[in-house]
Parts: structure tokens; sequence; C-alpha cells
């Protein structure tokens, strides 16, 4: 699904965001950060502040381009993209952000519909899925009402259905659960965890560690701009081991 | 893409856009139609001003007297050099008789002036009009020394040259004008545009993470900048149609003094120019507006840094 090969990226202003791991005993120099995450995978990419994760986003969504290697996703190399494939690259992942991003004065089905119908899609199409939708994230209760009048917690399940809403193969969260208390937190992570069973790719940026612990899912752990750690890590004590 | 619905949609998005942030979108029509009001006010004066300067040229004829005694046939030779000389518009034989009583006409009041001539004693001659008036002083020149048999030629060049002038000067005076109003209304378009826009940041956001051609983006926005400016155009057109037909009143009796039997142009007759033209201009001004300030939000990056990640 994904393939990192040898991705550097330096800003015009000369900070490197991300690069190949430092020197390891036995193991040649590498030129920049490589990964695959495989399809129907379920993947954390954890790290601290500045570690480059968000430049990892980025360089998913196709915002930044790396300064060398490359990256493939999907069918698409990023690298060889125009500027026609875009937005055609985009319907293929389902973004989710810390923030919701829902339009305030739509309501529940209008915002879900809008990701539908903003890439042409016909009305009974957009009728029948965002009922689907709205089942699958269980709030078919709320279609009518506001982004204000729902908790964090709902919110960022409206944002998922809507994320799923072109039928991406690939979901990439960015810290989904940064706004929201920890027993909805839960919540939302299980239903990322259906939504990957049932077949969707997961990409998930998060702080929220001791979350992370709880599921024996693929954690990716960046510092400094490399990944310094990849694997599952099937017991919460081994995995705190490893963060320590 | 199966656009047509997704477009239906955007289009009705575009024309609520209008009704949301319509305290807005009324202070941008209002701009807009002052300023296509000029415009149009500046347009019907240029029109005006245009037939006035060709009932004026009409009345800047050359005469050309001849001498006393000439042969029917040199008459009609003279008349004929005339016409083909190029620049003659027009070219009227003036015989002693009618010369004569044009004279009379003129000096009603003081006949006493006339006492005395007799008819004989008037030259006959040409009423020539010229094509071009920036040519008029070469024309004198070529009928002065077109034949013996002219004794005199008299014009109003000065007249002539002066006025062709000052209808150059209102012509470029105008374009300048107009070209600046429009540069004005663009402008306003596209603030107001961006005022609105600023609310709607998320939903452009929205629209790229998930997917959505640049054109279908924009297209809400060139709805909203559209219909304001055909809104706009169709009110201003609306009060310059007043304010001239008014204005037309007002000024009767002063242009039926000072110009005899000149008036305005009605305005049914310019509204064939005008309507169109004024759509078109507030269309112009209202989609290029919207979308010189959409530009800026289709660059901006989908992806940014929430601030809430220290440790
Ligand atoms: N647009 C940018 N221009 C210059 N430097 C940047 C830019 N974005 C991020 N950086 C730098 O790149 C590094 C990685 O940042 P980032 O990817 O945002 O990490 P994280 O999201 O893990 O905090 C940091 O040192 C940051 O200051
Ligand atoms: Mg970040």
């Amino acid at each position: 699904m994904i393939t990192f090969r040898d991705v550097t990226k330096e800003y015009p202003n000369g900070t490197v965001a991300l690069c190949g791991r430092a020197p390891q005993p036995g193991m040649p120099q590498e030129k920049g950060m490589n990964l695959h995450i495989a399809s129907r995978e379920f993947v954390f990419v954890v790290g601290a502040s500045g570690a480059g994760k968000s430049t990892f986003l980025k360089l998913l969504l196709h915002e930044e381009v790396p300064t060398s290697g490359s990256i493939c996703v999907g069918q698409f190399e990023l690298n060889n993209l125009t500027r026609k494939q875009i937005p055609m690259y985009r319907r293929q992942l389902g973004m989710v952000f810390q923030d919701f991003r829902l339009i305030a004065n739509m309501n529940v089905y209008d915002n879900i519909a809008f990701a539908m119908r903003v890439v042409g899609a016909r009305d009974k199409v957009i009728r029948e899925r965002v009922v689907y939708l709205l089942q699958l994230v269980g709030l078919s209760h709320k279609v009518h009402s506001k982004p204000s009048e729902l908790s964090g917690g709902e919110q960022q399940r409206v944002a998922i259905a809507r994320a799923l809403a072109n039928n991406p193969d690939l979901i990439i969260a960015d810290e989904p659960t940064g706004n929201i208390d920890p027993r909805m937190s839960q919540e939302l992570l299980d239903l990322f965890v259906r939504l990957n069973e049932a077949g969707t790719t997961v990409v998930m940026v998060t702080h929220a560690h001791d979350l992370v612990r709880q599921y024996n899912k693929r954690i990716i752990i960046l510092e400094n701009g490399s990944v310094v750690a990849d694997g599952v890590f099937r017991r919460p004590e081994e995995t705190r081991r490893q963060y320590a | 893409m199966q656009s047509s619905s997704g477009r239906a949609f955007l289009t009705r998005m575009g024309l609520r856009n209008i009704q949301t942030n319509r305290t807005m979108s009324l202070a941008s029509v209002l701009v807009l139609v002052s300023c296509l009001m000029l415009i149009g006010l500046v347009f019907l004066a240029a029109t005006n001003l245009n037939s006035m300067f060709a009932e004026f040229s009409s009345r800047n004829v050359i005469m050309v007297y001849l001498r006393q005694g000439l042969e029917d046939q040199q008459v009609e030779s003279i008349e004929n050099r005339i016409k083909t000389m190029g620049n003659v518009k027009r070219c009227t034989y003036i015989t002693s008789q009618a010369a004569y009583d044009r004279a009379t006409a003129k000096n009603e009041g003081d006949l006493a002036l006339l006492e005395g001539v007799d008819v004989a004693f008037m030259p006959a001659g040409f009423e020539v009009s010229p094509e071009r008036l920036e040519d008029f002083d070469a024309t004198v020149e070529q009928l002065k020394a077109l034949d013996s048999g002219i004794q005199s030629v008299r014009s109003f060049q000065g007249v002539a040259a002066q006025l062709s002038a000052v209808q150059n000067a209102l012509t470029v005076l105008g374009v300048a004008v107009i070209t600046v109003l429009l540069l004005v209304s663009v402008f306003i378009i596209s603030s107001t545009v961006q005022a609105t826009m600023f609310s709607r940041q998320q939903e452009i956001k929205v629209m790229k993470s998930v997917g959505a051609a640049p054109a279908f983006i924009r297209w809400p926005f060139l709805v909203e900048g559209i219909v304001l400016g055909v809104m706009g155009a169709l009110a201003a057109l609306g009060v310059v149609c007043v304010v001239y037909v008014g204005m037309s009143r007002a000024l009767e009796p002063f242009f039926n003094r000072l110009l005899s039997g000149f008036r305005l142009l009605p305005v049914v007759k310019q509204l064939p120019t005008l309507l169109p033209s004024f759509v078109a201009v507030g269309a112009i001004a209202g989609g290029g507006g919207s979308m010189l300030s959409i530009t800026r939000y289709l660059k901006e990056n989908i992806y940014e840094e929430a601030e809430l990640e220290d440790e």
C-alpha cells in the first residue's frame, strides 16, 4: 500500500525533517527513510514533537514532495503525479484530523454528503452511502444535528464517516483522539480497528501512548526524522520497555 | 467525472452563500452599482458629445465663392472637380439669389445694411462640407488653388481644429475613467468574496482533502461573483436610465437655446448597447474578482499543524 524508498525531506530553510537512520553497527548507512506498509495493515506512528510525524503525513498527502527518494501509495508513484492526478489520488485517501474540520453550518448528513457532492457523486448514491456510513459510526439518530450539538467524540465519528465517504483504501488519521476524553478515545480507536478489519488500511499518528499499548498493532517510532523502532509489540510490558 | 449533479449542488452553494453573507453581498453590489453607474453616465455623455460633434462638424462648411459672369459650363466643371477632390462629403451650389436670400434672412433686423445691394452683386458659389475635420486645412488650401474661376474661399478652420482636439481628449479621458472604475469594481468584488472566503476556508480545505478538482472548488465562488456582478450591473443600469431621462428633460431648454435643435439621444436607443455591455462588465468584474481572491486560498495547505503537540 505505502512504500517509502530512501526518502529525505529538507525544508527550504535547511531543516532536515526526514532522513535515514543513524549508522548501526554492521548495517549499511541508509540514504533515507525506508518503510513499507502493507494493504490492510494498521499502523501507529508515534514520536516526540519535531520528530517528523507531520512531515511524514504531508508527504503522504502530497502537500510536500521529498527532497530525495520516492513514495508509492497504491498504484500512485507520488513523484510522478501530475497536477490533474492530485485530486484523483486524494480520493483514495480518507483524512481524519485532530480538530475534526466539520463545516459548522452544515448538519451531520450534509457534512458527509458534501465530500461526495464535491467529487460529483449522484444524489441517489450519496443518500444510500450516507445512511450506511452513519450506521457504521453509530450516529444514525444524529443525522440532522449540527456539529456544535455533538460531543467531541461524536464529531470525530462524523469526520470518520466523511473520510470514508468516497470509499478510500487508506485512512490517514492525525492525532484523532487529541481533543477527546479518554473513554471516548477508546471507542474511537475501536472504530478504527473495526474499519481496518473490514479491509481499510489505517495509518494513525498519535501521542496517546497508553492507548496504543492496548492494541497489538504495528508501531513505527520516529525520532529526529528517522525510524528508530518498527514492529508489533504484543505484550504491554514489552512495549513499555521499548519506550523507556 | 459525473459532474452534473455536483455542479448543481455547487451552484446552489454559491447562491446560498450570497444570502448567508447578505450584508457583504449588499455592500459589494452597492459599490459596484456606483462604479457601473459612473461608467454608464460617462458612456452616455461620450455618446452625446460624439453626436454633438457630428452635428457641429456638419455645420462646419467651407464657402467657395465664384467670380462674376462664369459660363454654366465652367461652373459645372468646377463643381465636378470639387466633388472628386477627396475629403468632400457634400458640395451644394448656391445661386446669387439664394445667397442674397440667406443674407437678408440673417440680417432681418438690420435690412438697412443690405440697402442698395443688388441680387446680381452677391457672388454665387458652393457650400462644401468636408468629410474629416482633421484634414480641414488641407482641403481649404486645395480649394483655393483649384481653379482661376474661384474668387475666394472662406472657412472657420480654427473652430474645426479645436473641436477635433477636444473630441480626442474627451475620448481618452472617457476610456481612462472607465478603465479605472472597472479595476475598482474588480477589486471590490474580489475583497468581498475574500471576506466571505475567510469563513469558508474550512470548506475549501475539506474539498481539497477529499479530492475535489480545483475547477469544482472554484465553481461556487465563481457563481457568487458573477451573480453579484450581474445584479449590480442591472441595478446600475436602472439607475442610469432614470438619471438620464431626468437629465434630458431638465437640459432640454438649455440645449434648445445653445445648440438649436440638439437633444440628448433617447436612452432607449442606447439600451441594445448598454444592457449587454453592463451585464458583461458585471459578470467579468464579479467572476474575475472572485477568481482573483480564491487563487490564494487554493494554494493554502490542507494539512496545517494543530499546535497541541508538546509532550
Ligand atoms: N514548513 C517547514 N519549514 C521548515 N521547517 C519545518 C517545516 N515544517 C516542519 N519543520 C521542521 O521539521 C522538523 C520536523 O517537524 P514535524 O514534521 O512538524 O514534526 P512533528 O510533527 O513530529 O512535530 C522540525 O524540526 C520542524 O521544525
Ligand atoms: Mg507535527
